[in-house]
């Protein structure tokens, strides 16, 4: 039988532990009967045996046959056999009468039979209920001077037959019960394993908005929350991709219409020289705009693909931040911004090109965001522990809720100056990701209109 | 005139180059490669070179050691890769400065300019005032441990008052001195300038002070303390 679903799996799985289980027990019982309660058993009836056989020949004025019948009758299988040999049955039959012949003539010499503590081991039987002459107890006694032998073994059907079917009744309706709720709990157990399953196709088709009522403080229901979120997560991702692509849709169409635009008027010759100029600067411009933002793009997918394998050297930090500065001197300048540092040597292990576009990042931030004739200012702190780079503008500054989220892809804060500040609103999370990476840490502090400072610290260890 | 030479293998940046340093007032002349270039120098004198690093036969690299060895003008590298290692290369072969394609025209003419003024300034005197001291070559301000890049105009106005310590000038004066005979805004300029600067110094050095002389104009002082 080919089994596909993990429901009927498990259900078969459990019936079979439920029946592997009833054989080792009953097994198990069997041995225990054998070593230690045949004994007893044995011990038992060899008692009930002397006592009967006792009365028997005390009593000699009582008829052997009717005191026997009468035993009989009370629950006892009964074989009664005479120095000659005649062999009289009492109480209900034996299922098998065999018994060696040996047996009586011993026992007729005064020997005690203990045929229930020398019943053969047998797997499956328990000797406990087996109906057999030669499971019975043998004593002699005389009476009237005649010598006999009394076979004796209590009627276990007779006396145990209501519990017999009681028992039977029990374990028959446990095991059905069992089965029952094996089939039932299973269902209830799998079953949201086929939510989660509809789930995961539902988000293989696109749709993030599944709601799944698992309400459960196992594992599954664990499962069930980490899907949840994962599923919020990737909503997220979802919405910050398809807002990436049409930002990126619209900020690569724009230059491009614009390029288009004035190179149609450029083609046209009879444009004045300072006209056509004019036009050049545009789509110079226009294109400068569509470079910086494909290197953006290229930073990030480099640093997602280099989380695995950076390169780590001994990066001279103080060097880095004046090569920055260096790099974009003409443009802090060229705002009438003032540039302060101090600069101390400093270094720290990482990976160069990755830090110097955390200091890029945060320069051209601070300039970018800056105002008219601000200042820019940035601090190293080196320690035996860590560096700690600050850096400190005087420009624009961020609310509460822009500061918080500015580490977020694609975020940018201020949407209605983002369209006329360049950007992708890569820079920041870049930056983070980068001193994430450096077991670093980052830290903002801003007011509106009163600046921001960033504070990147970075172990040494 | 100052005399550029641009060497590039692509025609259509040497052309680019060109055209925008010739807006600039400067002369220039192009070369399609290293050993072109190096035939020109033995020709014609140039003020600064402009070289590319990726070039065939001879990349930028060794053209800047070449030109090291033999003239003592500065050199900008050009290039599209903007790997850090390169540019330590770079600095390693002697350039003065680095540029990456693709470049503001505004950053080429700024690197241009600023490279020119400070080889021209070789000989000049430092200017050290208490705690403040300027560096006129590469146009740094320090006070104390900190360094400072001012904008040019302030730069040069807090040069000439600090070289000139207790000295009044009046507006017009430093108008001339400093914008130059040509400027054509108003002496408010130096007002702006000068507020500016008191503004950037104010929490930073107490040694010194700018101070308005009523109806004079303006003058360095240094105080005592």
């Amino acid at each position: 039988m080919k089994m596909k679903s993990l429901y009927s799996k498990f259900a078969f799985i459990t019936i079979m532990i439920m029946i592997f289980s009833g054989i080792i027990s009953f097994l198990l019982s069997n041995a225990f009967y054998q070593i230690k309660l045949k004994q007893q058993n044995d011990e038992k009836i060899s008692y009930f045996a002397l006592e009967v056989a006792d009365f028997a020949s005390k009593h000699p004025l009582i008829s052997l046959q009717d005191y026997f019948k009468h035993i009989g009758a009370i629950g006892y299988q009964i074989l009664l056999v005479s120095e000659e040999g005649d062999k009289q049955y009492f109480g209900s039959p034996f299922r098998k009468k065999a018994l060696p012949e040996a047996i009586p003539k011993k026992v007729l010499r005064g020997e005690v039979y203990h045929g229930v503590r020398r019943f053969p081991h047998k797997t499956f039987v328990t000797g406990f209920f087996a109906n057999e002459l030669t499971n019975s107890i043998g004593v002699p006694f005389e009476y009237k001077n005649k010598k006999y032998a009394l076979f004796i073994r209590p009627d276990i059907k007779l006396m145990f037959n209501e519990m017999h079917i009681l028992f039977g009744w029990l374990l028959v309706i446990s095991i059905l019960l069992s089965i029952l709720l094996v089939l039932i709990s299973t269902k209830y157990l799998v079953k949201p394993i086929k939510k989660l399953n509809n789930a995961t196709k539902e988000i293989a088709e696109g749709n993030f908005s599944i709601k799944l009522d698992i309400d459960r403080k196992d594992e599954l229901g664990h499962l069930a929350v980490s899907f949840s979120t994962m599923a919020k997560k990737l909503a997220k991702v979802d919405i910050l991709r398809k807002d990436l692509i049409s930002n990126i849709t619209h900020d690569i169409q724009s230059p491009l219409t614009n390029i288009k635009g004035y190179l149609n008027l450029l083609e046209n010759n009879s444009n004045s020289q300072q006209k056509k100029q004019q036009y050049i600067q545009v789509v110079q411009s226009e294109v400068n705009r569509l470079s910086n933002m494909t290197k953006q793009l290229l930073l990030l997918s480099t640093i997602e693909s280099k989380k695995d394998l950076m390169e780590i050297s001994m990066v001279d930090i103080t060097g880095q931040l004046k090569s920055v500065i260096h790099q974009y001197q003409w443009s802090i300048l060229d705002k009438g911004i003032m540039m302060s540092y101090s600069l101390p040597d400093a270094s720290v292990k990482g990976d160069p090109a990755l830090l110097y576009s955390v200091w890029e990042n945060l320069l051209t931030n601070a300039i970018k965001y800056n105002r008219e004739n601000g200042e820019i200012d940035i601090e190293l702190f080196d320690s035996d522990l860590q560096i700690e780079v600050v850096m400190k503008d005087n420009g624009v500054g961020l609310d509460e809720e822009e500061r918080d989220r500015i580490f977020d892809r694609f975020y940018r804060a201020d949407a209605s100056r983002a369209r006329s500040v360049e950007g992708t609103g890569l820079g920041l999370s870049i930056v983070q990701s980068i001193v994430d990476m450096h077991r670093g840490e980052i830290e903002v502090t801003s007011q509106k209109g009163q600046g921001t400072t960033f504070k990147v610290v970075l172990p040494k260890i | 005139m100052k005399t550029i030479l641009v060497v590039d293998d692509d025609e259509y940046i040497r052309h680019i180059v060109k055209g925008l340093l010739m807006k600039e007032g400067y002369i220039v002349i192009a070369a399609g490669n290293g050993a072109e270039a190096l035939e020109i120098l033995t020709k014609e004198f140039c003020d600064l070179a402009i070289v590319d690093i990726m070039m065939p036969v001879m990349d930028g690299y060794r053209l800047t050691t070449e030109i090291r060895k033999s003239y003592d003008i500065p050199i900008i590298l050009l290039t599209a890769k903007s790997q850090i290692e390169d540019k330590e290369k770079g600095y390693e072969s002697g350039t003065d400065d680095y540029l990456i394609k693709p470049f503001e025209p505004k950053e080429l003419i700024f690197r241009v300019n600023a490279l020119l003024r400070r080889y021209g300034k070789t000989s000049e005197a430092n200017v050290n005032l208490g705690s403040l001291y300027i560096n006129k070559k590469s146009y740094e301000v320090k006070i104390a441990n900190k360094t400072f890049m001012l904008p040019l105009k302030e730069f040069e106005l807090l040069t000439f008052l600090a070289t000139h310590p207790n000295q009044v000038f009046s507006r017009g004066h430093l108008i001339e001195k400093i914008w130059g005979l040509d400027f054509e805004g108003d002496e408010r300029t130096v007002d702006v300038h000068v507020k500016r600067l008191r503004e950037r110094f104010t929490n930073v050095a107490e040694d010194f002070a700018i101070k308005t002389i009523r109806g004079v104009g303006y003058s360095l002082e240094v105080l005592q303390k």
